[in-house]
């Protein structure tokens, strides 16, 4: 019995080495993600990792300029420049003439852009990385890259299985948990942290300027199709792997951009759920 | 859950705020000494001074940005005093907060957020730990959560999420989940050494409700006197009068009024001199309606056990000889 069209497209893809690869890069790329998402729109974090993801590239010049190993480097840039804003978000406003915390970490995402554009100028020579920071790059996900992402899965579950009530609280009243005694600014902080890592992570498959969309589309869908945090994660999980592998089977059929068609089957979906609310929002403004 | 035995009667005229053997224990909850806060420049609360002795149910009143809820978050040791000094339970604020249950505004829980009023509820009894925090969520802690949920009239939203609340019924399980935090406090009888070690703080946990609501909330807080003090920050003179020991103005400054009637002094340090002559007798009639008209909502009905039509509150707060 022949095989269908795409089950075979499916072997083929995965014949190739660079193929398994990605594959395994958006199984490990998709659990963080699912996780991470989820605070992240609960906490109404997502300026804040829009933040995070486009100060990194602030990470990349600094990395070319001074020559220094680029994964690491934005790691550690994104990671300060995530605790500077989590420290602002966090700081009560004592005057009318302090800023307010989104434009601060407005600033700095601009700021950290910045500094990477002068930088990348600055260095001589093509610069052949950015492009694959910029608009993703999992076809080419080396073997350490997928090694670094699993030990952050696996320490990122441990934190998740110590620190689950802890963050749950901070995610749903944190007030109240301050109240109670928990050490809320440092669970803000953690979660911050957790949050860029998983930036830097997403920018190897999306690329920084679509990271935004695959952090918070999976989760926010979940989050329609049941009533509990726990198990939304666990859906935000599973749809992100179907945007990862659906986006990368049609960047395979398609010759498309892989990072563009994870994000542009993930907004897909997002329409196809909004349409029903939609739908009823028309029949209102009819009645 | 029988309340018969272990709650006050709420109709029955405030107790003396402190007895004889709870002064013996601890004279006072919560010490506020000349304290003085401000945000940057501006002053907020300048040299407030406040006594709240076991037992008390003391209402704060005053108009927005008066430092009505920036005073209870020092109390929580939320906020650290710019000067002055402030004793919780005789300890710094802060490290006493497992015997405080607090009911934050409104606004603080995300409404979308995907979880059931059970388990909102159970979060009340967090406590600080080295993995950040933790609360049991075993058969006996969900059986003391129904029970308070069952007190508060709304046992059967427990499995709702918290969305599906109306903003009433969202304030009784946010008081619910802040009577988490001590166990049996209903169920207990009051402690035969008069001590009270629990203390409620409520910031204006009526705000979003309707009346008829807003009258059962304040009827169920009557129910616990004897277990707890309690301190709310309410804009409901109308409603805090007849259930509260206390009343005090809170505007940068704070005065303690001379009763919790419906004076015109009182409803002056409310509303302001500008409203002085007018709203006096017509809120004093419209008291008088009220209390004799009681709560016709039917899950108080039904609890109920004396007619509506007789007047179970405090004759005083009738006067009418001004």
């Amino acid at each position: 019995m022949d095989k269908l069209p795409f089950i075979q497209s499916l072997q083929d893809a995965l014949s190739y080495p660079f193929m398994q690869n990605a594959l395994l890069a958006s199984c490990l790329a998709s659990l963080a993600c699912g996780i991470i998402g989820t605070y992240v729109i609960h906490n109404r974090l997502t300026f804040l990792a829009g933040g995070i993801s486009h100060a990194a590239y602030g990470g990349i010049g600094i990395a070319l300029y001074f020559q220094l190993p680029l994964m690491p480097c934005v790691l550690v840039f994104s990671l300060l420049a995530s605790a500077i804003m989590g420290c602002i978000c966090l700081r009560r406003k004592d005057s009318k003439k302090e800023s307010p915390q989104d434009t601060a970490v407005g600033v700095l995402w601009a700021a950290g852009m910045a500094l990477g554009i002068i930088l990348i100028e600055l260095t001589p020579g093509y610069a052949g990385e950015i492009m694959g920071f910029l608009f993703g790059s999992i076809l080419a996900v080396p073997s350490s890259d997928l090694l670094a992402m699993a030990l952050f899965d696996g320490t990122l579950l441990l934190l998740l299985y110590f620190f689950y009530q802890g963050l749950w609280a901070v995610s749903l009243d944190r007030e109240f948990a301050r109240a109670r005694g928990l050490p809320v600014r440092a669970l803000y902080l953690l979660l911050v942290c957790l949050t860029a890592i998983t930036v830097v992570m997403l920018i190897r498959v999306v690329g920084l300027i679509l990271v935004l969309a695959l952090l918070t589309i999976p989760p926010f869908l979940a989050m329609r199709l049941c009533n509990s945090f726990l198990l939304s994660m666990i859906i935000a999980c599973f749809l992100s792997l179907c945007f990862c592998l659906g986006g990368l089977l049609l960047s395979w059929h398609t010759d498309a951009s892989s990072g563009a068609s994870i994000i542009a089957l993930a907004a897909l979906a997002y329409l196809l759920a909004q349409l029903p609310n939609l739908q009823q929002r028309k029949k209102s403004a009819q009645k | 859950m029988n309340m018969s035995a272990a709650v006050s009667d709420p109709g029955a005229a405030p107790p003396p705020a402190c007895s004889p053997k709870a002064s013996d224990a601890l004279s006072s909850v919560v010490e506020v000494s000349g304290v003085t806060f401000k945000y940057g420049q501006d002053t907020i609360l300048e040299k407030v001074s406040l006594n709240v002795a076991p037992g008390e149910f003391l209402a704060l009143i005053g108009p927005n940005g008066g430092g009505k809820t920036t005073l209870l978050h020092l109390i929580l040791g939320l906020l650290q005093p710019d000067s002055g000094a402030i004793r919780v339970f005789g300890n710094p604020p802060g490290s006493m907060n497992r015997r405080i249950g607090y009911v934050p505004q409104f606004s603080t829980a995300w409404l979308d957020f995907p979880a059931s009023v059970l388990e909102m509820v159970l979060m009340g009894a967090a406590t600080p730990s080295l993995n950040g925090g933790r609360w049991r969520i075993d058969k006996n802690a969900t059986k003391q959560a129904m029970e308070y949920l069952d007190v508060l009239g709304i046992a059967d939203c427990a499995r709702l999420q918290i969305s599906a609340l109306s903003g009433g019924q969202r304030q009784r399980a946010m008081v619910a989940r802040a009577l988490m935090s001590h166990p049996d406090i209903v169920r207990a009888s009051p402690s035969p050494s008069g001590e009270i070690p629990f203390l409620m703080l409520l910031d204006e946990p009526t705000a979003s409700i309707d009346p008829q609501g807003t009258f059962c909330f304040y009827e169920f807080l009557g129910k616990l006197r004897g277990h707890i003090s309690l301190l709310v920050v309410s804009h409901d003179l109308f409603m805090v009068s007849p259930f509260f020991n206390s009343i005090a103005v809170v505007n940068k400054g704070l005065i303690r009024l001379q009763s919790t009637e419906l004076t015109p002094d009182n409803l002056t340090a409310l509303f302001g001199r500008h409203l002085h002559d007018c709203p006096v007798a017509d809120l004093q009639h419209a008291g008088k309606v009220l209390h004799q008209t009681g709560c016709t909502h039917p899950s108080c009905a039904e609890k109920n056990t004396a007619p509506a039509s007789k007047t179970r509150y405090p004759s005083s707060f009738l006067k009418q000889d001004r």
